[in-house]
């Protein structure tokens, strides 16, 4: 077993010393040290894992405690750094420091001719940190420091090439959308304090299972409200409706950002936060019941835009928010293990698919514009092979990993009934998704890599399979991608302590579902091929046909225009006022302060003549006034 | 009678960290007598190994506990003097630090710079361990007088012998009222110890408090507090720079321990008290006051430094009345613990302008700063921790040095002097942070030709000064513990626990 500190701090190590001392040694060594860092974490959580396993046989003994230091101790309010280590936060670690060390070294072939090579490496490092920190916590409070330290590198890393003024705006949009939710978040946070006295998770634990059998309908309410604000923060921090408008224009950062910020870890910060607390939305049926049915929204509605994008990243984008959409809807049935099964298979292909997509784009000279593209199969052999597996495990074919995560999902939906919508819609839509997530998916993988090249001849002569720092992460992932879904049962037993097992389904109806899902897929997948490589006519008939209908949908339904013309522009108003106040009540009082006190001071240095004469009279009015007041002059009477 | 004082071996062993000093000093005169071309970089050495040892043989006696008096009653060594003897040995241990390289470049690095820092030193050893009048008074000068020579060191200089001769000039005129202070005390009281001195109060008051008055105004010129401050300014500006920072640390905390020893031991009775505790509140908030605000206005670092420095003599003369008014050795503890703190942030502040200091000209103003940090980072992250610290910013020491002395101060009851305290230490912040914003947002005003950092006043010495000062201000502020366990110790023997 290793200290669970030593997990955070192997990234810290190396971003410091890369801060520091980086621009004394070379890139070679940067990127050493920081896939090392990443790598050393990962041996010790995989090593904590495998002692978790073998050493701890008794279910209830699986955690691993680490209490650091204590943090804030103010009355009754304490708030240690303690890490915990159960099922569920190994499993999160794996992802990170797995699907990060891949993603650390592919960057290191992407980003080698950036000048903000060692900029970019120790973003990273600090990303890995703070994510390890936030799944690691055992406190909300230092949960909350995680989930604005990756917020923060976020903002950093989309913004990475800040002298673009796009990616800066982009950057500055994911931050002020998060702060949105994060907001919600502190208000749950502080609401939780409030009524429990207490933000350990272990203890919220402990004090909920005493007290769920002495529930009212009053204490039912407060449980609600807190669940639902800290879906607030959920739907910042993981994009779901309707604060999902940052992640798209997120895109603007490095493909190996997307890949591990924006796809892969982060964005599942939400999932992971409600599979943490789930003994609290247990209690909370309709909070519960609306995290469901904004997921199942969200990955619908996310679909549908995805059909309609261009930017090959963009349609990834989509996909990620629809594909976590689907997260939201297996935590808000109840059924958290799938969730984060899901959460765990989509880590590996969508980072497959995202770092796929930069090979693509660093073959194409930085094209992302899928028009452009095509017929790269013969061109990128790796490429094109481990996409078409992360292409297969989204769409949800048999017998790649995505097939059975969603499965599950689709088939606890339909047994589930809450409060808002019956299970049957739920399983309606998520079906729906499923399919337009094969169709999209298709559709953007015809248009890379078969067909005829639409690029110009300067690109064209370009294109060359990638360096195997590149092409490696690639392979390992789509190992992964492919064969996850056969570790279902075990991850089912492995994450049992936490969530219990979950009730078997009636086994017609699971090998229906399983059909119909499977059937989704493929139909999804082969319509795509048909239409846009046999009959490339048929989308532009529709595009001109019902063109009302496709621009709103390539426009995204207008809701960024919306938000401006509501949200944005209520704040901004707001803020021209404030301003206002600032500048001409606040500043002034401010200003007039300081300025008298500069006055005084310029005034009383006057004294300070260089005189020493001066200096002796002042010393004697001095010596006057102490002997005046000090009795001298007037002795007390004698006791 | 007997003949004279006998003195004897226990004696001299009583006093051995002074007494250790001033032989080094004596040996460096003679070595430099007889070895003039070898002498400078050895008696550097020698100074510090002698500091060293004074400072291993103080720490030893605070942690063994060792209280004894010597010299028929004359020399206490009690915890509380061996306290400053560790923060004294400290202080001077940083100043000689910074010292070589900068007389060096001035063409004037002798050794008699070390011998009369020994000396000095030696003198403020005894000072804090005084229990009677004239040793007091002869410990007083013993310091002083080889301050008022370092301050002329850089002979050549204009400045530096101007600053001499009104330091002079005006330490003169205060030894005058109080060696006329300890006249009257001794005749109302007929005895020098401080013990006997509240016989006097009784027999003969009118004697007894117009002698305290004076002493007291002694003490108060050395610390420099408003209106007896006015020669600080002038000479911090003119000393060279090292001396500035001897006399910014160790020039500044000895007479505090003096003037401690003296207020709890001799006029420590309530009667005493009523009468000296409301004119020190008044001079606390005038010295808050006047020393910050005229900091605002200074454009020269070390100018600014010196109003600074007594402003935070007001800070500790706000401990000091509130420890005597809780009577609480707790609350003195905060105070030994500021003066730790102050040392070490006084001493790296100063140090980084002996770093970038040129053969011909000091870097002192403050525009001389400007664009530090983008070409010195590491240089201005120093200068950064240490303004940060001397403005009370936390987790620096700095800011638990303030912290500790204000929260004993409400405890006292002096909420309205703390109110004071607080708002001037706000106005400070003005002040020091115009350090940070010249290094890190100012554009030089000449973009072609931005200042050139170059590391003139370099040396392993000023190097190991700077690392311990930055890592001591961020270290004993996180982890106060060791520091404080060792002041309360110390506060405890002057003021025991009821």
């Amino acid at each position: 077993m290793i200290l669970l500190r030593y997990i955070i701090l192997a990234p810290i190590a190396a971003l410091l010393l890369n801060l520091l001392f980086g621009r004394f040694w070379s890139k070679t060594t940067t990127a050493f040290l920081a896939c090392g860092a990443v790598f050393v974490s990962f041996a010790a959580a995989a090593n904590n894992c495998v002692y978790m396993i073998r050493k701890l046989a008794v279910p209830e003994m699986q955690t691993i405690f680490d209490p650091v230091f204590s943090w804030i101790s103010v009355g009754r309010v304490q708030v240690p750094v303690d890490l915990v280590f159960d099922p569920l936060s190994c499993v999160m670690c794996l992802i990170i420091t797995g699907v990060g060390f891949l993603i650390h070294v592919y960057s290191v072939g992407y980003m080698s001719h950036d000048p903000g090579f060692r900029r970019f490496f120790i973003y990273l490092n600090l990303f890995i940190a703070f994510m390890l920190i936030l799944v690691l916590a055992d406190n909300l409070a230092l949960l909350f420091v995680g989930w604005e330290g990756v917020g923060l590198c976020s903002y950093l890393l989309i913004g990475f090439w800040h002298t673009d003024m796009k990616n800066a705006s982009a950057g500055k949009k994911a931050f002020v959308v998060n702060r949105v939710g994060d907001l919600g978040f502190l208000l749950g946070m502080l609401l939780i304090l409030a009524v429990f006295g207490t933000l350990s998770v272990t203890d919220l634990r402990e004090l909920i299972s005493t007290a769920a059998s002495a529930m009212t309908p009053a204490s039912t309410a407060v449980a609600t409200t807190i669940c639902l604000l800290l879906f607030v923060g959920a739907t910042g921090k993981s994009a779901q409706i309707p604060l999902y408008v940052w992640l798209p224009d997120a895109m603007a950062g490095p493909t190996p950002v997307s890949a591990l910020i924006h796809a892969a870890t982060m964005v599942t910060a939400g999932v992971y936060m409600i599979a943490r607390l789930h003994f609290l939305y247990a209690l909370s049926p309709v909070a519960s019941a609306v995290v469901a049915a904004i997921g199942a929204a969200t990955a619908l509605f996310a679909a549908v835009i995805g059909l309609a994008q261009n930017d090959i990243k963009k349609v990834l984008a989509y996909s990620t928010i629809s594909q976590l959409g689907y997260m939201f809807l297996a935590v808000g049935v109840g059924a958290y293990t799938f969730g984060i099964f899901h959460l765990t298979t989509h880590a590996f292909f969508k980072a497959l698919l995202f770092l796929g997509s930069g090979s693509v784009i660093h073959a194409m000279s930085g094209e992302q514009d899928m028009q452009r593209m095509g017929g790269l199969r013969r061109y990128m052999p790796v490429t094109y092979w481990t996409f078409l597996v992360g292409t297969l495990a989204i769409a949800g074919i048999w017998p790649l990993s995505g097939f059975f995560s969603k499965d599950e999902i689709l088939l606890s939906a339909r047994l589930a009934s809450t409060p808002v919508l019956s299970g049957a819609a739920l399983f309606a839509i998520g079906l729906c998704a499923a399919f337009l997530t094969a169709f999209y998916m298709g559709r953007l993988f015809t248009l890379t890599f078969f067909g005829n090249s639409r690029a110009s001849e300067e690109t064209k002569h370009h294109i060359h399979e990638s360096p195997w720092t590149m092409g490696g992460p690639l392979i390992l992932l789509a190992v992964l991608a492919a064969g996850a879904g056969f570790g279902l049962r075990q991850f089912e037993n492995f994450l049992s302590p936490i969530f219990g097992h979950p009730e078997e389904a009636p086994h017609e109806i699971k090998l229906a579902i399983m059909a119909v899902s499977l059937l989704a897929g493929i139909t999804g997948l082969a319509l795509s091929l048909y239409v846009y490589l046999r009959r490339p006519d048929i989308p532009r008939k529709i595009s001109t046909s019902a063109s009302l209908l496709c621009d709103c949908i390539a426009n995204k339904f207008y809701i960024d225009e919306l938000y401006e013309k509501t949200v944005v522009r209520l704040v901004y108003i707001a803020g021209i006022v404030s301003h206002a106040f600032d500048k001409h009540v606040v500043d002034r009082a401010v200003n007039w302060t300081g300025g008298g006190l500069r006055f005084g001071g310029f005034m009383l240095s006057f004294f300070q003549s260089g005189n020493v004469g001066t200096y002796a009279v002042w010393f004697l009015i001095g010596v006057l006034a102490l002997l005046h007041a000090m009795g001298g002059v007037h002795p007390p009477p004698a006791p | 009678m007997e003949s004279l004082i006998p003195v004897g071996l226990t004696d001299l062993q009583g006093v051995y960290p002074a007494l250790n000093l001033a032989v080094a000093g004596i040996v460096i005169l003679l070595l430099d007598a007889f070895f003039p071309m070898r002498s400078k970089l050895l008696s550097a050495w020698i100074t510090l190994i002698a500091l060293h040892l004074s400072f291993t043989c103080g720490l030893h006696r605070l942690t063994s506990g060792m209280d004894e008096t010597f010299f028929h009653g004359a020399v206490r060594m009690d915890p509380f003097t061996h306290a400053f003897t560790v923060i004294i040995c400290l202080a001077s241990t940083l100043a000689v630090l910074s010292a070589p390289k900068y007389l060096r470049l001035r063409d004037c690095h002798y050794a008699e710079y070390y011998a009369l820092i020994l000396f000095s030193v030696s003198g403020m050893l005894l000072f804090s361990a005084a229990e009677e009048l004239i040793m007091l008074f002869l410990a007083l000068e013993t310091m002083s007088i080889p301050v008022y020579c370092l301050v002329a060191f850089t002979r050549d200089n204009e400045y530096s012998t101007e600053a001499s001769m009104k330091y002079f000039v005006m330490g003169a005129f205060a030894t005058g009222f109080m060696v006329y202070g300890v006249a009257l005390l001794y005749g109302s009281a007929g005895s020098g110890y401080f013990a006997d001195l509240p016989r006097g109060a009784a027999s003969s008051p009118g004697l007894f408090y117009s002698g305290m008055t004076l002493v007291l105004i002694g003490f108060l010129f050395k610390i420099a507090a408003v209106p007896f401050n006015m020669w600080t300014p002038d000479a911090y500006e003119g000393a060279p720079t090292p001396v500035t920072t001897f006399m910014a640390e160790a020039v500044k905390a000895a007479p505090f321990s003096g003037m401690i020893k003296l207020l709890i031991v001799a006029f420590g009775f309530s009667q005493a008290v009523h009468l000296w505790m409301p004119a020190f509140i008044g001079i606390a908030i005038l010295t808050m006051v006047v020393g910050n605000m005229v900091a605002l206005v200074q454009t020269d670092m070390k100018r600014m430094l010196g109003y600074s420095s007594i402003a935070h003599s007001g800070y500790i003369l706000v401990g000091i009345v509130a420890s005597v008014k809780l009577n609480s050795s707790e609350a003195l503890a905060s105070v030994l613990y500021y003066l730790f703190i102050y040392v070490l942030m006084n001493a790296g502040a100063f140090g980084i302008l002996i770093l970038f200091s040129h053969k011909n000209k000091d870097t002192n103003a403050i525009d001389d700063l400007v664009g530090l940090g983008r070409e010195r980072p590491w240089a201005a992250a120093f200068m950064g921790i240490y303004t940060l610290s001397l403005t009370g910013i936390p987790p620096l020491g700095g800011f638990f040095g303030k912290f500790y002395i204000f929260s004993y101060a409400i405890k006292a009851g002096l909420t309205p002097l703390v109110i004071v305290a607080i708002l001037t230490s706000v106005m400070s912040a003005f002040y020091y942070l115009k350090i940070i914003v010249a290094m890190y947002f100012r554009e030089p005003s000449d973009p072609q030709h931005p200042a050139a950092f170059s590391y003139e006043g370099y040396s392993v010495f000023l190097i190991a000064m700077l690392c311990f000062t930055a890592f001591g201000v961020i270290y004993f502020g996180i982890f106060p513990k060791t520091p404080l366990t060792l002041a309360r110790l110390a506060a405890a023997s002057l003021i025991p626990a009821p």
